[in-house]
């Protein structure tokens, strides 16, 4: 159980992205092919420091990110909301598993563009719209990890409680809900993933800011350099979310780890 | 002193880091002896045995058979796990089968020594089996088969009966020593259970706790087969739970 | 006074595919309070199954039984049942396993506390109070299990094969801290085992079943005196008396 930073694999960590840097450089220099594609790394970073004090649009960078950030949090924790009970729900009650999960079943393979027409019909172009499609990425997710997680309970944990005794009405919260954590925290790292994934595409379709709005307007100007300061701050930002995740699931979870 | 002995183990040195799990081990076994390996529990008998099978790197010294440094390529070194290591997509026959098949032998040969092997341990009648569908013990029994197969220089057992119940862990003791005298090759055998380590040996080696070394060496000369309640049987395993209680 | 446990012409069957299949046969037990009841038998079937219908985990097909004069239906805190597999919660640390019963039957915390620690610390676990079950080793596991029941304070331990997984040294150990906390607050046990030095180490009597169906073959009492020495004449004696009659099990 002791806690040790493994340096030698941060390091290699650290030196790959190094070397990814070093080859795009390379491949991007004057005279390739490539380059008169593409900037390289360098004006990218010098564009992404330009940008936190400059306005794109209306907005500075961190703006463009907060408010990507504010729908994929609103989003994901409706959806965190909705799985976690509609998973529990079915995984424990056998009534509500027969009622919900074939429709469950029918919604879960659509994949969340598929419902973009639809939710610019039901909510339209505004906010409303993106809330739908970030909850739509991540709710089933989220509601298909719980539920197994509360299928797996193990039944003899179940009779050990109650012969403990444990009333049959405190089995739920008693042994049910602390035994799914673990599973409700991996649905919820796969959810806040794909919500971040979902936001660029819920922004590209009509939005005048966030980092897909970014992407976009960058496409139609043809700017390079911004669209991939858009990409570069989408892959961080999702890194950061899952770190913070993984840091959470790791406070909550430590008996559930070898 | 050549090929005098078998097995030879010089000075064996095992460390994880700063941590010293075996400390300057040397023991030679002879040619078809039966050495059994007791140690209190979590006292790296595994590390040892991974160190002797080559899985782990060894930090110093050297593990030599018939005086040259071990190789799995060259020398016919086979094991027997407490885990039932059979392979659950081949049939009974076609696992004890496996082992003579990697080592290219003539198609006649493993025929004629899987039948033997088979009938041995008393599984002819279940070789068209698949492993899942056999009993704990019979599993055990095919894996005997599949190593003694081949043949082997060395014989390494690592706590093959541990979970069995006593009255079967008997039935396939006597048959190994039965296959062991009938064959003829060289066994180190590591256990838990001190019962067990004097009815098998030849001789035991008594472990100490971490960082290991050998606390005693004992010689079990007694008479074949052995009776559990004869008063010189209790006395040798009295003795050797003396020495490794820690309990 | 009658017995702790009274099972009265307990059958169980369950339902196979060519009609029901029967595990337990026509078996009548009876154990005195702070009695130490062995069933010893090879196999796997029969024995835990009589342990579960006991335990009210599984309901008979006929037969009746009776805890302290009770009759058993259902799963409840007259029983406990240290498991095989240990069967804690892997999510509350061993004080909160070991207090688990008693803050279910709604016992304050400071008092709960208090008898919980007096059972980690009989079991011999003090300093690990706040260490989760995987943090823990597999005869350690079985301590918190045992104290986990103990808190409880049921009229009867019911045990199966608690020491099955264990090296052949933790399980000499894990026998030996029974005998001792049994010593020191005697309860009424049903242990389960197939290993026969553990059924001699541990009982007043033992039980030899059979296999498939269960019943019960003979009966021995042992009155060695405790704690009891694995080697002593008497002891081996006793063992391969009892051996001789169990089933050839294999195959």
């Amino acid at each position: 159980m002791k806690k040790k930073i493994d340096v030698t694999r941060i390091i290699m960590g650290i030196l790959a992205v190094v070397l990814f840097l070093c080859l795009w450089t390379l491949s991007t220099r004057e005279g390739t092919t490539l380059g008169k594609l593409m900037p390289g790394p360098g004006e990218v970073f010098k564009r992404l420091l330009k940008m936190t004090h400059t306005n794109i649009g209306s907005l500075t960078i961190f703006g463009h990110m907060l408010n990507s950030l504010r729908r994929v949090l609103v989003g994901f924790f409706l959806a965190s909301v909705c799985g976690i009970l509609l998973g529990l729900g079915m995984g424990w009650n056998r009534k509500c598993e027969a009622i919900l999960r074939p429709l469950f079943e029918l919604i879960r393979p659509i994949p969340p563009l598929a419902w973009i027409s639809l939710a610019i019909v039901w909510f339209g172009l505004g906010e409303g719209g993106k809330y739908f499609i970030i909850f739509v990425s991540g709710f089933a997710n989220v509601t298909i990890n719980v539920y197994s997680g509360a299928k797996a309970v193990d039944p003899e944990v179940i009779g050990a409680a109650r012969m403990l005794g444990c009333p049959k009405h405190r089995i739920f919260t008693s042994v049910v809900l602390p035994s799914s954590i673990p599973y409700i925290f991996t649905g919820l790292q796969i959810a806040i993933s794909s919500s971040w994934a979902a936001v660029v595409a819920a922004e590209m379709v009509r939005s005048t800011n966030g980092i897909g709005w970014m992407i976009t307007a960058g496409q139609n100007i043809n700017d390079m350099e911004q669209i991939l300061a858009g990409i570069i701050v989408i892959g961080v930002v999702g890194f950061l979310l899952t770190t913070i995740m993984r840091g959470i699931e790791a406070r909550l979870c430590a008996w559930s780890r070898v | 002193m050549g090929n005098e002995y078998k097995v030879q183990v010089n000075h064996l040195t095992k460390k994880f880091g700063n941590l010293l799990v075996l400390d300057d081990i040397s023991f030679h076994v002879k040619e078809n002896e039966f050495l059994c390996i007791v140690g209190p529990t979590g006292c790296g008998k595994t590390t040892f045995l991974n160190s002797l099978s080559k899985l782990y790197d060894i930090t110093a010294g050297e593990i030599l058979i018939n005086g040259m440094p071990v190789d799995l390529k060259k020398h016919n070194v086979a094991y027997i796990f407490q885990e039932y290591s059979n392979m659950p997509w081949l049939t009974i026959r076609q696992n004890v089968e496996f082992g003579l098949r990697i080592k290219h032998r003539p198609e006649a040969e493993i025929r004629e020594q899987t039948d033997y092997f088979l009938d041995m341990v008393g599984l002819t009648k279940f070789q068209d089996y698949y492993p899942d569908q056999l009993s704990a013990s019979m599993l055990q029994r095919a894996a005997i088969a599949r190593a003694f197969a081949v043949k082997p220089e060395l014989l390494l057992m690592d706590e093959p009966y541990g979970q069995l119940d006593i009255e079967l862990r008997f039935r396939l003791e006597d048959e190994l020593i039965r296959l062991w005298r009938e064959v003829g090759t060289t066994v180190i055998f590591i256990t838990h259970n001190i019962e067990e380590a004097v009815y098998l040996s030849n001789r035991i080696l008594v472990l100490t706790n971490k960082p290991t070394k050998i606390k005693e060496e004992i010689h079990n000369d007694l008479p074949r087969p052995r009776n559990i309640a004869d008063p010189a049987f209790v006395e040798l395993r009295r003795k050797v739970t003396d020495l490794i209680k820690w309990w | 006074m009658s017995g702790m446990i009274q099972c009265e012409h307990i059958v169980k069957k369950f339902p196979g595919v060519n009609g029901d299949y029967e595990v337990i046969k026509d078996i009548s037990i009876e154990a005195k309070k702070n009695e130490i009841l062995v069933l010893f038998g090879s196999g796997q079937c029969g024995k835990t199954t009589l342990l579960k219908v006991i335990a009210g985990l599984e309901p008979v097909t006929s037969g009746k039984i009776f805890i302290n004069g009770k009759e058993k239906t259902a799963p409840g805190p007259e029983c406990g049942l240290v498991y095989q597999t240990t069967v804690l919660f892997p999510w509350l640390t061993t004080m909160g396993n070991v207090e688990y019963g008693p803050k279910m039957r709604g016992m304050s915390k400071k008092e709960r506390r208090e008898k919980a620690q007096h059972y980690i610390d009989l079991v011999g676990l003090r300093g690990f109070e706040k260490s989760f079950p995987n943090q823990l080793s597999g005869g350690m596991r079985q301590r918190v299990g045992i104290a986990r029941v103990y808190c409880n304070e049921p009229d009867v331990l019911l045990m199966d094969e608690p020491f099955g997984h264990l090296d052949a040294q933790t399980r000499y150990l894990m026998q030996e801290e029974l005998e001792r906390i049994w010593q020191t607050e005697k309860r009424t046990i049903v242990f389960v085992t197939n290993n026969i030095e553990e059924a001699l180490y541990l009982a007043d009597r033992v039980l030899v079943m059979s296999n498939c169906p269960a019943v019960i073959k003979k009966e021995f009492k042992v009155d060695l005196p405790r704690p009891r020495d694995y080697t002593s004449p008497e002891f081996l004696r006793l063992r391969q008396e009892i051996t001789s009659i169990v089933d050839p099990a294999e195959l």
